[in-house]
């Protein structure tokens, strides 16, 4: 199998444009997880496969013997990626503050993927913990990647809040189902113009990102999709290259829709065609 | 004492939280980064910088946290 690399050409001229996230240049508009791979070996290969330069990582509880060594944090130190750590599994905003405080500690960043579960059988968001836990963390300098459903209000209120990265969801975490409201989003894009919108969770396919691309969002946010491939290091480069296509074709412009067919080949001088008389 | 450590109720000795984190394992002197936690107790941050100063109490609740792989 030949080698893996994202950019098709190496041209810079036909590279998209670099993502601002909290001022930081990031080239690489698709930001990966680290969960759910086959090993730490396969996320590794995924992530540079990839192109991706923010990955998410967590924080849970383990035992002293399961660390060190051949831990999953060697392997993603080692990338050299900026990290956003995540606050999964919080479902108040008292908890989610509590855990960004340890991450920030540890992680040294105070990058955030503030996440705040309301309802544990599809993990969609709890708005209202949600805009709590954000206040409560731009008034203690954090970063905030909020996650959070496509709700057009949530949204609005989220960038007031001072959240700069909102993050609406494709479709639940881990479904692969791609975008099950695609109006909602193009309303959300729409209505936020100024905003960095990345589209998290419920992708499960390179076109599902690409699409995501087109409608003008400024990055897709993924994990399964890629860890659970048959082969997660030439899924995670299909995904760089669709994520780059995608930007590419909304910095490019797409055509105009046509409910009738217009032929593409030139009318004029169309053979085997005869005035008729009379 | 008593204290909760990530959910389980364990027996330890000393009172200062540095000491208390040590007698359960977490040494903190020993190997790199990957080795590293941080801390809740009474599911409140505690800075390590506070470690040494902070008393822990019987039946405290403590969170003792480390990098994992995450989405």
């Amino acid at each position: 199998m030949p080698p893996l690399k994202l950019a098709p050409n190496g041209d810079a001229a036909h590279e998209a444009a670099p993502l601002k996230l909290y001022g930081e240049t990031v080239r690489s508009r698709l930001l990966l997880g680290t969960a759910r791979y086959p090993s730490p070996a396969v996320m590794s290969a995924a992530v540079q496969a990839s192109g991706a330069e923010v990955l998410t990582l967590a924080l849970r509880r383990q035992s002293p013997e399961q660390l060190g060594g051949d831990s999953i944090w060697s392997h993603i130190a080692k990338l050299g990626c900026r990290l956003l750590p995540n606050t999964a599994g919080c479902h108040s905003a008292k908890e989610a503050v509590t855990l960004a405080q340890m991450s920030r500690e540890i992680f040294e960043t105070d990058w955030l993927k503030l996440e705040v579960t309301g309802d544990d059988y599809n993990l969609q968001p709890d708005p209202f913990e949600l805009l709590d836990a954000t206040a409560q963390l731009v008034k203690l300098g954090f970063k905030v990647f909020a996650y959070t459903t496509d709700d057009l209000v949530v949204c609005s209120k989220l960038r007031d809040l001072g959240c700069e990265v909102v993050m609406p969801w494709g479709a639940p975490i881990g479904t692969g189902k791609g975008l099950t409201d695609p109006y909602a989003l193009e309303t959300l894009r729409a209505r936020l113009p100024d905003a960095t919108l990345v589209v998290d969770a419920g992708l499960g396919r390179p076109s599902h990102a690409a699409r995501v691309l087109e409608m003008g969002f400024d990055a897709v946010l993924l994990n399964t999709a890629v860890a659970k491939a048959d082969d997660p290091v030439r899924m995670a480069a299909a995904f760089g290259h669709a994520v780059t296509a995608g930007r590419m074709a909304f910095e490019a412009g797409a055509m105009a829709e046509s409910e009738t067919a217009r032929p593409s080949t030139p009318v004029v001088g169309t053979p085997f065609w005869q005035l008729q008389e009379g | 004492m008593h204290v909760f450590c990530n959910g389980e109720r364990v027996r330890v000795d000393g009172h200062l939280l540095a000491d208390v984190v040590r007698a359960l394992g977490f040494d903190q002197q020993a190997g790199g980064p990957e080795r590293r936690v941080v801390v809740a107790v009474n599911e409140t941050f505690v800075a390590k910088a506070d470690w040494a100063s902070y008393q822990v109490r019987a039946e405290d609740r403590l969170d003792i946290l480390s990098a994992m792989q995450g989405g």
